[in-house]
């Protein structure tokens, strides 16, 4: 094993681009008369991409699909050569890119253990060794059909299998590219359980995964890649959060955003979204990621404005704001659809809702707004989930679900005859105003 | 590109390949490898009901110590298809195994060496029963079985030179599969195998045999009808020939493999 200080992998300068053939010619036929392989674009799937994985760590890899999560995986794993740039491993490596790698259906599950083995670099002494144990960890079901050919397996026992081979050859470093999500809840368990054992007896693992908040949980680093760039790297909540956040806007940037510039713009658009104290401005906290973002006070009186603009004058729209949890629950949804409006609107303006207390439990969450037709049906524009902001609480007694009554609490027990009336204005979360 | 350290440590995958490959073939047959060697078996009674039905005269060279023309027949069938089940064999190798090769790192022409050693080990078999029936017959081949080996291993090189380069081809052009297929077809008619090479040097004439003789294929199969059917020498010039081929053949397919192994992943 290497040097403790020295990282399990280095990921150095790496840039990866495939050819995406638009008219493949894979017959020899077209290739002679056309004297070519097909017309291709070349597109740059990893994008200068530096990381260091310490040795020892549960490394996490988040980001959308097709962003070059398992095309990195694959480079790590010498199954893709980089374009430029080099990856070095410290340590005997296994990579678990698909489940039963090398899976033969018409062999035995006996014969296909110690095939998979080899695969994955054992000799045969090493998987007599460690067959009893790779058997057990698949389970009950798979131990009783060993013998059986593999092709009668379910997917669920297939998929055991493998992973039970892979998680047991005890490799130094282990790539795991989305398989958390496989198998039933018990299995899933055992399979936390194992990568733990692994991390704590000094193993590196590497995990690609949409299940988030598994990544969060289970990793001490995580690195977000974007379009084959790094876009954060750091604490796996910090990462995660950022990245929903981000990931809700990006969707929501769509309408007219760059991915669709053949669409007319709205006559009505959003410009900018705030966030402000009343009487007194907001604090501001710091992510570890170096965010600044706003810090309310539960029950704290604010502003919500959003701007706008038009190119010319338009039949009012209804306007409307959005909090939104970051596991993307809405929490309050206000809009002007009840609220006395001039008969139109003209060049650029504000509008403004203020909150005498915001109720909201100590968290993280984020505000989007919309502007909807006169009917309040379909969105001209719609920006949610713009602004990150975070509350924090005035009583250590309600973290819990989405609205912080900031009540007070009394009865015999505390020896007043209280009724606990709280500070805000009542069930007036409808539209505001 | 896959350094030679990497393939002797990757010699327990290799292993573990070839035996995948042989008992996945007769996985779940009765007969198993029985197939593979009633599958020629049918051939030499196909042409020998043949010749039979022309009335031919059973064409088995001369001189020579058979008089069977089916075991003639066999004794070249037996080399030949080792070296044609490797060559289509290893053509489609990378292609079959993508699944493999786009998940796990290791030195990728172990998938073709691993085809030859499944075809090799189905030869082999042949190869006994052939040099069973030889005995039976009353060929004493037995002392002559280290040459055999000799050959087998030049015949080796040969067909893995060619399978390599073909393998990698194949990746990119898929109907190069069919194509060998053809080829082949047209290289058993090429060689001295249905029928005897004195036949052709009636028809071409002493001093032009050479030209048919260029075909490497042709005088490996007669080395083989020299041996096991006569109990004699191969001519030892040609045979260099032969082994010239072989070289050069494994030469460019390692040159040609390692040039595009490190793309093989993204390509399939
Ligand atoms: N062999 C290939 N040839 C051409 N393009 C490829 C090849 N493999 C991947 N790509 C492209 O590379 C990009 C990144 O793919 P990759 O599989 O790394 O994404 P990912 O982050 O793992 O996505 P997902 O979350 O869906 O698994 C995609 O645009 C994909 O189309
Ligand atoms: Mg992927």
């Amino acid at each position: 094993m290497s040097a403790p200080s020295e990282p399990a992998i280095t990921v150095d300068h790496v840039s990866k681009r495939f050819r995406r053939y638009m008219v493949k010619n894979q017959s020899v036929k077209s290739a002679l008369f056309k004297r070519s392989r097909g017309t291709y674009e070349e597109n740059w799937v990893l994008d200068d991409v530096s990381l260091d994985i310490p040795t020892g760590s549960t490394y996490g890899l988040i980001g959308s699909n097709g962003s070059g999560k398992s095309t990195l995986l694959k480079c790590m794993a010498r199954i893709l050569k980089p374009d430029k740039g080099s990856i070095t491993v410290n340590g005997r490596l296994s990579a678990l890119i698909e489940l039963g790698a090398g899976f033969h259906p018409e062999l035995s599950g006996r014969e296909n253990v110690y095939l998979n083995g080899a695969v994955l670099g054992l000799k045969r002494r090493e998987i007599d060794q460690r067959f009893d144990e790779i058997v057990s960890f698949a389970g009950r079901q798979v131990s009783e059909a060993i013998d059986q050919p593999i092709k009668t397996y379910s997917s669920g026992m297939y998929v055991r299998l493998g992973f039970s081979i892979a998680v047991n050859v005890e490799p130094e470093v282990l790539l795991v590219d989305e398989v958390l999500a496989v198998g039933d809840e018990e299995f899933q368990r055992r399979c936390h359980q194992r990568f733990e054992e692994l991390s704590s007896s000094g193993r590196t693992v590497v995990i690609v995964s949409h299940a988030l908040s598994t990544v969060a949980a289970m990793c001490d680093q995580v690195a977000w890649l974007e379009r084959g760039k790094l876009s954060h790297v750091g604490n796996p909540q910090q990462v995660v959060d950022s990245y929903l956040t981000r990931l809700d806007f990006g969707n929501a940037a769509g309408a007219g955003g760059p991915a669709s510039p053949a669409r007319a713009l709205p006559d009505v658009r959003i410009t900018d979204i705030t966030l402000d104290g009343v009487g007194r401005p907001l604090d501001h906290t710091t992510t570890e990621l170096g965010e600044q973002v706003a810090l309310v006070r539960s029950g704290q009186s604010v502003r919500l404005r959003m701007g706008y603009e038009t190119d010319q004058a338009v039949p009012t729209p209804v306007f409307a704001l959005a909090i939104h949890t970051l596991d993307g629950t809405l929490a309050a949804n206000p809009s002007t659809l009840a609220t006395a409006m001039p008969e139109k609107v003209d060049g650029t303006g504000v509008v403004e809702l203020e909150v005498p207390s915001l109720m909201l439990v100590p968290g993280a969450y984020t505000l989007g707004a919309a502007i909807l037709d006169a009917g309040g049906e379909h969105a001209i524009d719609k920006k949610l989930r713009l602004v990150r902001f975070e509350v924090a609480g005035a009583d250590p007694g309600e973290v819990r679900g989405i609205v912080a009554l900031n009540g007070r609490w009394g009865g015999s027990l505390l020896g007043g005859s209280g009724s606990g009336s709280g500070s805000g204005p009542g069930p007036g979360a409808g539209p505001a105003r | 590109m896959a350094t030679i350290a990497e393939y002797v440590e990757a010699r327990e995958l290799a292993k573990a390949l070839t035996l995948r490959e042989i008992r996945g073939q007769y996985k779940g047959s009765i007969l198993g490898w029985l197939w593979s060697l009633l599958n020629p078996l049918t051939t030499v009674l196909v042409f020998s009901f043949l010749f039979a039905v022309l009335r031919a005269p059973a064409p088995v060279g001369d001189p020579s110590g058979l008089k069977f023309y089916a075991l003639y027949f066999f004794t070249g069938l037996v080399p030949w298809n080792f070296f044609s089940a490797t060559v289509s064999g290893s053509a489609g190798s990378l292609v079959n195994q993508g699944s493999l090769i786009s998940k796990v790192y290791f030195p990728r022409a172990i998938v073709v060496v691993s085809k030859l050693g499944a075809v090799g080990f189905t030869s082999l078999m042949e190869m006994t029963v052939a040099v069973v029936l030889l005995l039976i017959a009353g060929n004493m081949v037995l002392p002559w079985l280290p040459v055999i080996v000799l050959l087998l291993v030049l015949q080796s090189c040969l067909a893995l030179g060619i399978g390599l380069i073909l393998s990698v081809a194949n990746v990119y052009f898929r109907d190069v599969g069919h194509f060998v297929g053809i080829l082949l077809q047209m290289a058993f008619y090429s060689a001295p195998i249905v029928y005897p090479i004195g036949l052709v040097e009636q028809k071409l004439g002493a001093d032009r045999l050479w030209i048919y003789r260029l075909n490497p294929l042709v005088d490996l199969i007669e080395a083989y009808h020299h041996v096991l059917d006569d109990q004699r020498w191969p001519s030892f010039g040609w045979l260099a020939y032969v082994a010239a081929w072989a070289v050069a053949s494994l030469g460019l397919g390692v040159l040609m493999f390692n040039r595009f192994e490190p793309r093989l992943a993204e390509e399939l």
